[in-house]
């Protein structure tokens, strides 16, 4: 079964131009960013600047590490009831796609979730069941998912 | 194959030749094609890269959604809005679909055979049957469910058809009786989100009608706040609500509700939904330990306290503390179960730390929605999920934002169990 797509890097379709409060926010969690970066690579085994070319390979292994990811991309499926599966959005659904979106672009809105008022939203809401580590290996996961052309889940 | 580069799909976990070939012979069969059934087949494909055999076997031709069946009830969607192939798990992922009913269960040989005869092994199952509705507790339910003139509507679409039918032809001044049974029971808001869509309907096309609510519980079990806020500021005439109302018996002959203690009622449509409790091939087969009406489970694998090989999701289990009976939860289970058969058959340690989700949208008019939300992380000490007091919680008031969420969640949701 041969999959239609176009990889993440052709196809993602980056926000519009950024405000400066984003520009601002980004600096701020620069630190933040590079400390949780490094404490996945040690999880995960691969840093988070490489693509998945490399850490395809390095799941090869049936090491501990390549179980530790096995769970967190089950436990990142979790948000895939609302966001689909591989967190592709189905055509028509106003819930947005993860799929493809840079790490820090998810990571950066989720903070703002976790600061906004609870009641605001269903995401204000669940962001503040994930702990650092939880939400950093969530985001890893949906950046390295494809776009598919069509917004819907891959078809044969 | 999946081969696009940058992605990482779900199953990406190449093994050494031992594990490779148990996940290659081994046959994994499903029972039931609800929420959590269909997510386990798809599931158990993309975690193992294809590699598991898997077969579904569910009686019914079409996947019929629970949620959202009350704006099909109350007119402003249709059956065929809600109903979805299960054509694309056969040809998308390969899952072998058997039409078709279980009717026992082996767990020491590891067999089954179904209402068409046919026997079948397996090396795990996955029981996700739903729940059964207790008639017999409620005296003279049965015999009028049977005639169809008290209809459920909690879990059948035909009999969906059939309630939005008695509902359209009611009388302009009649009463719509709809009760509630004891938690736990499948899907808790959802009684109260009928409640209101059956009042705008009376407020837009039966001005003299109302929806009386007899609920056995002390209070409304889910979104309470909201709900009665909106009753009180939208229904006044069109619904009320009784809290503390146990329906002991039905008089289909006089219409009429006998509630414990409390006051008769006597209503042109009677809509009684009994206690549930699991269903009932998981009863039959001994799964149910708990009460004799809920399966226990390992919550890091879902297999049953009970039978080695056999996994329970959905509405069938018992629970942990404030896990509702819900599609949502029915899906996330599945995938936590899913992954546990995954590993051991790869020979390694399920997920020792996994999470679930809940997200629960009711709507109060054909537009406006509410939502309830939770985390629930799994306690290894209480072996248990453990809701997170800090976060989760209710909308802070209905509205039609919340409503295309509800409308977005169901589509991506829907894909996510069968697309």
């Amino acid at each position: 079964m041969n999959l239609r797509y176009t990889s993440t890097h052709t196809q993602r379709q980056r926000p519009k131009s950024s405000v400066s409060l984003k520009a601002l926010l980004l600096i701020g969690l620069l630190n933040l960013t590079v400390l949780c970066a490094a404490a996945f690579a040690q999880v995960v085994g691969v840093s988070s600047s490489e693509n998945s070319k490399n850490s395809a390979t390095q799941w090869s292994a049936t090491g501990p590490l390549a179980r530790e990811s096995f769970y967190d991309r089950v436990n990142a499926s979790m948000c895939s009831q609302c966001h689909g599966t591989y967190g592709q959005s189905a055509e028509g659904s106003k819930i947005p796609s993860l799929a493809g979106k840079s790490a820090q672009e998810l990571l950066t809105k989720l903070q703002r979730y976790q600061a906004a008022e609870p009641s605001s939203s269903v995401m204000a809401r669940l962001v503040r069941g994930l702990d650092a580590k939880q939400l950093l290996t969530t985001v890893e996961y949906f950046s390295a998912q494809p776009v598919f052309l069509d917004r819907t889940y891959p078809k044969p | 194959m999946l081969q696009y580069a940058g992605a990482q799909p779900l199953g990406e976990l190449l093994l050494n030749g031992a594990a490779q070939k148990n996940l290659k012979a081994a046959h994994v069969v499903i029972v039931g094609g609800g929420y959590g059934g269909a997510t386990a087949a798809k599931y158990l494909r993309l975690l193992s890269n294809q590699q598991i055999n898997v077969t579904l076997i569910e009686p019914d031709l079409n996947f019929v959604s629970c949620p959202l069946t009350n704006l099909v009830i109350t007119g402003s969607k249709s059956l065929s809005d809600i109903t979805l192939s299960y054509k694309t798990l056969q040809e998308r992922h390969g899952v072998q679909l058997i039409k078709d009913r279980v009717i026992s269960i082996d767990p020491q040989k590891r067999k089954l055979i179904t209402l068409q005869k046919l026997e079948l092994s397996y090396d795990y199952l996955v029981v996700s049957p739903g729940v059964e509705l207790m008639y017999d507790q409620i005296q003279g339910l049965k015999n009028a469910r049977d005639q169809e003139q008290v209809l459920q509507a909690w879990g059948s679409s035909a009999e969906s058809v059939l309630l939005k039918q008695q509902l359209q032809s009611m009388d302009d001044g009649e009463i719509f009786a709809l009760t509630v049974p004891e938690l736990p029971y499948r899907c808790p808001p959802g009684p109260y989100e009928r409640a209101s869509l059956v009042a705008n309907y009376f407020k837009k096309f039966k001005p003299k009608s109302k929806v009386i609510i007899l609920d056995a519980n002390q209070d409304v079990t889910s979104k309470g706040a909201l709900f009665k806020k909106f009753w009180a500021e939208n229904y006044p005439h069109h619904l009320e609500y009784r809290p503390e109302h146990k329906v002991m018996e039905v008089d289909a002959a006089s219409r009429t509700l006998k509630v414990e203690i409390q006051d008769d009622l006597k209503a042109a449509v009677l809509n009684v939904l009994p206690p549930v409790r699991a269903g009932s091939i998981a009863v039959q087969t001994g799964l149910a330990n708990v009460n004799k009406r809920w399966c226990g489970v390992d919550f890091l694998s879902f297999e049953s306290s009970v039978a080695p090989y056999i996994h329970v999701l959905g509405d069938s289990i018992q629970a942990g503390p404030y896990m509702p009976k819900s599609a949502h939860m029915a899906n996330a289970h599945a995938k936590v179960a899913a992954a546990a058969i995954v590993a051991k058959l790869a020979d390694f340690e399920p997920n020792p730390h996994p999470w679930l989700t809940n997200t629960c949208y009711s709507f109060v008019d054909p537009t406006q929605a509410i939502y309830i939300a939770s985390v629930h992380q799994y306690d290894p000490v209480e072996r248990t999920f453990k809701i997170l007091a800090n976060a989760g919680g209710v909308s802070g008031a209905p509205s039609e934002k919340e409503g295309e969420y509800a409308l977005g969640w169901a589509k991506n949701i829907w894909a996510d169990c069968l697309a």
